[in-house]
């Protein structure tokens, strides 16, 4: 217990890894605070989902219409007050929006604003039930299958994938789980920034300093010539256990210090009050003609959890890879150097396999790879998000990185240290 | 001559040597303290690595800091840690040493042939050092201080990780040099210079203590240092009011060597005091409290 | 000097010249690869490319007005062809695309018009049509030259960005934008490799000297504390010979982009969109970011070396680059080799830009050897 502790200082002992946190943190707030812009247009979300509940039915439709006619009715008093004049859609507005601004209050503005965006979700609910009949995902394989170039084997296997993608489209749709309220996505890209400028970011960010410590506090003794006594002490070899462990504990710390304030920060701003129980394959939530089609059903706040854990043993995967080079290497600088090798090459390797080989598919479970897409996680998307890819590859790498690190005790156990 | 005058060094608020003077002509000096009684900081001034805060250290009359270049290049010096590659083969770090010292290619060549067999490494100079034994790389480090006949050659801990053998061979090797260059050898293991220091220098709290030659030193217990064989059981008495230097057992007797300032008693033998007896007595504060068993 | 070997030895130990030839192999993979392979692989940018060729080839490196009807002419000949072609089609005869105009404005939100305009296009790909394509869209950009004037968009024009764009609209300079566009993603890139090569040789060269203790026989020597001068210099010259490797490999396999007929065309065209404070033509516009990726590469030297010196372990040494990285990656590349002395920024934004770059390297550099000839050495 006690050379848990020990070996935890050593992580964080160094001024380096603090400066680092608060450089990351203030790059991510940063990031948020450039994207916050959109915030008060984004409570309007919040407030027809209070108002009529997310679930889009007939019923609620209806409802909607009702609103958004009073909406527009109040919004066209103020105008004909103003300009002397009316408008059919919201919209219309927005068009000659630059010669007016000059005269609207804040306050007038938000209500036009608040109309156009009410108009938004009526509209887009009319062109729900076409854009998703209109969906061929045939088409998408041939598009796959030109885009990638693949044929024979892997064309098949992509027919095949959007066959299955295909089932759960049309369970989704039976479902009604598309027929949601969310953020608007066309408009605001609420899911690529969360899961992809941000999530990916504090990936990097987290990945980095995970390198960094595991590297540091595994090769410490051998890199202040400790290692004679450490190694020949009661607890001896069993301290590189100790490592592994406090390593764990360091990145998980890590990644609870970076995740913990960035997510804080990013739900003080932008308020997901009332949507954390929408599906993230949500028509609301696509951000281009082709949905976001979870392969289950995933609310919002259990897609997040799920997300965070693949987020979580990646770091993990991280640890242990860079811990495993780091035992056999010794010297720390070199360590990451490997590490950053093996990054490079893991995802290389998936660009020049032969595109008729299975490979092309196989060679993408690997933590490296899926990192680079957090947004599409547990999404169908193209031929390289499967169905089960995220746990896939945390069960092969598990098992891969236990064998690895078991080799890797099993040489240090009887190697020689001088 | 190299002369050290009224030097302190402080970092801070801690002080790590307080007015220093002292002057070294040729011959061997033998710089004799506990650990951490601030002999590693003299030499590192000695050697330009770190500077005096107060006073000056000369060479024939010149500042050193001053001489620059022309100081160091008189001198060799081996480190307490003595860094190496452990890529690099003896011939190679030492080429690469010479080439720090200036010197030409082709005296360094030769010159380098003739240390390696000096120092017997002769036969693994072209081997990487990293499979070398402590002794071998201490070796090395003596090699690589003498590698441009230093003038003024000073060795911290020279003699760690030798063996008995390479220990005489290497202090006859020091008698010889000190013939027309200054040694300074700072060591706590007393027996290394006894046999070949032409001077002592004892520092302790920060100050020169005594400087001189061993007959001289051993004068400030003379007459105090007696030995005599006592019963176990009166051991820890006679300890209390004696200052005991040695003890081995003897016959069934405790033979105890000591220092008393009292008047002799009639089974007591007086003896010659040695450089050891006083090492340890006047660090006696210092090794009480670092060596407690 | 011959300690300076000595320590360019050391720089380039075996190892670490795999190592970097590994990490450029892959960052070539990854990264730049893209570039050479893809160049003019798409369409129309092949179309364009060619045609601005036959440009040059044919009015030279500028464009009159005179001659600019007589590209329009060559256009309304191909079109005609184009015409035939689709008459000699039976079901476009039919579908009523009997002339390229009508083909080019038939409504593609309808199926089978959709798939004979998708035949011609992206089946058969007709190198006829695309090609009317790519010389509608210069002759777009001829026409519409004054929109250049609003290519600076944060802020009015000044007098004297106006005067130039002018300039450059009237010039009637001839230049690949595809071209252009290649060659500003690749030196990025090889930019940013240069950057990490730098950063993975240099960062040992104190410390692992400091680590090995090495240091203090280094300092006590006759070179004495001269030493981290003559290593700063051999630094300087192993990244200068870094970058010359790596932009020597680069132009080498450049040359197989074939941009040599346009390395004497100006940058500053309607055709590229693009205008700069200077008459740059390409090649000089090349020139000119090579000797940026020196001086960037020079001053990063000095910066990690110092680093180097100062930091006590391979962990802040690794671990305060990443903002250095992060930093140059993300904002300097981009503005002090990407597309330099553009209009956008003052006119005296680059060479400000330099001179600053250049007084902080020289200030640290100078810093830290005197700070160096005092500093004690105790660990």
């Amino acid at each position: 217990m006690n050379i848990w502790k020990f070996e935890l200082k050593k992580a964080f002992q160094s001024p380096v890894v603090s400066i680092l946190i608060v450089l990351f943190l203030f790059l991510n707030f940063w990031l948020i605070y450039n994207h916050a812009g959109i915030r008060e247009e984004l409570k309007v979300t919040n407030q027809l989902v209070e108002r009529f509940g997310y679930k889009i039915d007939a019923e609620m439709a209806a409802k909607l219409q009702a609103y958004y006619q009073s909406k527009l009715q109040k919004m066209n008093e103020l105008t004909r007050k103003k300009f002397g004049k009316t408008y059919e859609r919201a919209g219309d507005f927005f068009s000659e929006y630059e010669y007016r601004s000059e005269v609207l209050s804040e306050e007038e503005l938000h209500v036009i604003t608040e109309t156009a965006i009410v108009e938004g979700y009526y509209e887009l609910i009319q062109e729900i039930d076409q854009t998703y009949s209109h969906l061929d995902l045939s088409k998408n394989a041939k598009l796959d299958i030109n885009k990638y170039g693949l044929s024979g084997k892997t064309a098949e296997i992509a027919r095949e994938y959007y066959k299955n993608l295909n089932n759960r489209l049309d369970e989704l749709i039976e479902a009604g789980e598309h027929k949601n309220l969310f953020f608007i996505g066309y408009v605001y890209r609420m899911h690529s920034f969360l899961f992809k400028d941000l999530m990916r970011q504090m990936i990097f960010e987290v990945m980095i300093l995970v390198v960094l410590i595991t590297g540091h506090v595994t090769t410490y003794e051998f890199q202040n010539q400790t290692h004679l006594t450490a190694y020949a002490s009661k607890r001896g070899r069993k301290l590189m256990l100790d490592k592994l462990v406090a390593n764990l504990f360091a990145s998980l710390c890590i990644c609870a210090v970076i995740l913990g304030a960035t997510l804080l920060v990013y739900f003080l701003v932008f308020d997901y009050s009332g949507l954390w129980g929408i599906p993230i394959s949500s028509f609301f939530n696509s951000e281009f003609p082709f949905p976001y089609i979870s392969w289950w059903k995933l609310p919002f706040g259990i897609y997040l959890s799920c997300v965070l854990v693949v987020f979580i043993i990646c770091q993990l995967f991280f640890t242990v890879i860079t811990y495993s080079i780091a035992v056999w290497i010794k010297n720390n600088y070199l360590v990451y150097a490997a590490f950053a090798l093996l990054f490079g090459l893991c995802v290389l390797i998936t660009g020049i396999v032969p595109k008729t080989s299975t490979a092309i598919f196989w060679t993408r479970y690997t933590p490296f790879s899926l990192i680079l897409n957090p947004h599409l996680w547990f999404i169908g998307w193209n031929v390289f998000t499967p169905k089960n890819y995220e746990w896939t590859t945390a069960v092969i790498w598990t098992c891969l990185l236990a064998i690895v690190t078991a080799v890797t005790f099993l040489k240090f156990n009887k190697e020689q240290i001088d | 001559m190299l002369v050290v005058n009224h030097v302190s060094k402080s970092y801070g608020k801690f002080e790590a040597l307080k007015d220093i003077n002292l002057e070294f002509s040729n011959g061997v000096y033998g710089l004799l303290a506990p650990n951490g009684a601030g002999k590693t900081t003299l030499i590192k001034m000695l050697t330009t690595l770190i500077f005096p805060s107060k006073g000056e250290i000369l060479y024939n009359g010149t500042n050193i800091t001053r001489l620059g270049e022309k100081y160091r290049e008189l001198l060799g010096y081996l480190p307490q840690e003595f860094g190496y590659y452990k890529n690099y083969s003896p011939k190679q770090f030492l080429e690469y040493i010479g080439a720090l010292k200036g010197m030409d290619k082709k005296v360094l060549e030769k010159r380098i042939d003739d240390l390696l067999k000096l120092v017997a490494l002769e036969d693994v100079a072209t081997k990487k050092m990293k499979k070398f034994s402590g002794g071998m790389i201490q070796r090395v480090g003596i090699a690589q201080a003498m590698l441009n006949d230093p003038k003024i050659l000073i060795l911290d801990e020279p003699t760690a990780g030798l063996d008995p053998k390479e220990r005489v061979r290497f202090r006859n090797l020091l008698s010889e040099l000190a013939r027309d260059r200054i040694v300074i050898l700072s060591t706590h293991i007393v027996s290394d210079v006894e046999s070949i220091a032409n001077e002592i220098i004892m520092i302790k709290d920060k100050q020169v203590l005594y400087k001189g030659s061993i007959d001289e030193i051993c004068k400030i217990i003379a007459g105090m240092v007696y030995e005599t064989s006592i019963p176990y059981e009166q051991a820890a008495m006679f300890k209390k009011e004696v200052f005991s230097l040695s003890e081995k057992q003897e016959d069934g007797l405790l033979k105890i060597r000591f220092i008393s300032k009292k008047a002799p008693e009639p089974t007591w033998t007086a003896v010659k005091p040695n450089l050891e007896d006083v090492f340890l007595y006047v660090y006696r504060d210092d090794i009480q409290e670092s060596s407690a068993p | 000097m011959r300690i300076i070997l000595y320590e360019l030895k050391k720089i380039f130990q075996l190892k670490m010249v795999c190592l970097l030839f590994i990490i450029s192999f892959i960052f070539y993979q990854l990264f730049i690869n893209f570039y050479f392979e893809h160049f003019l692989n798409g369409r129309p940018a092949l179309d364009l490319y060619r045609i601005n060729m036959e440009m040059i080839e044919q009015y030279g490196y500028k464009m009159n007005q005179e001659e600019f009807e007589h590209f329009k002419k060559v256009y309304e000949k191909e079109k005609a062809a184009a015409d035939a072609y689709l008459q000699a089609r039976q079901e476009y005869v039919e579908a009523g695309l009997d002339t390229y105009e009508k083909f080019r404005t038939a409504d593609t939100e309808k199926q089978e018009i959709r798939e004979l305009v998708d035949q011609i296009i992206f089946v058969d790909e007709v190198d006829l049509f695309w090609e009317l394509l790519a010389r509608e869209t210069l002759i777009k950009y001829y026409e519409n030259r004054n929109s250049l004037f609003s290519i600076v968009e944060d802020h009015p024009l000044t007098a004297e960005q106006k005067e130039r764009i002018k300039d450059t609209i009237t010039s009637g300079n001839i230049m690949s934008a595809e071209a252009f566009e290649n060659y500003n993603n690749l030196i990025r890139y090889v930019a940013i490799l240069i950057v990490i090569s730098i950063m993975f040789m240099i960062s040992p060269i104190f410390l692992q000297d400091r680590r090995n203790h090495v240091v203090f026989l280094q300092y006590s020597n006759k070179t004495g504390r001269k030493i981290f001068n003559l290593k700063l210099q051999t630094a300087l010259i192993a990244a200068g010979f870094i970058t010359t490797i790596q932009l020597g490999l680069f132009f080498i396999l450049y040359r197989g982009n074939k941009v040599g007929m346009f390395l004497n065309a100006n940058i500053n065209s309607v055709f590229t969109h693009e205008v700069f404070w200077f008459e740059l033509t390409f090649l000089q516009y090349i020139l000119l970011t090579i000797v940026s990726v020196y001086l960037l590469a020079f001053a990063l030297t000095i910066i990690v070396a110092v680093l180097s010196n100062r930091a006590p372990n391979y962990i802040s040494m690794v671990g305060f680059q990443v903002p250095l990285a992060i930093l140059l990656f993300a904002v300097v590349i981009d503005y002090l080799v990407v597309r330099i002395t553009k209009i956008g920024l003052p006119i005296y934004f680059l060479p400000s830009a330099y001179v600053l770059l250049i007084l902080i390297g020289s200030f640290i550099y100078f810093w830290s050897v005197k700070r160096e000839k005092k500093v004690d050495l105790l660990h």
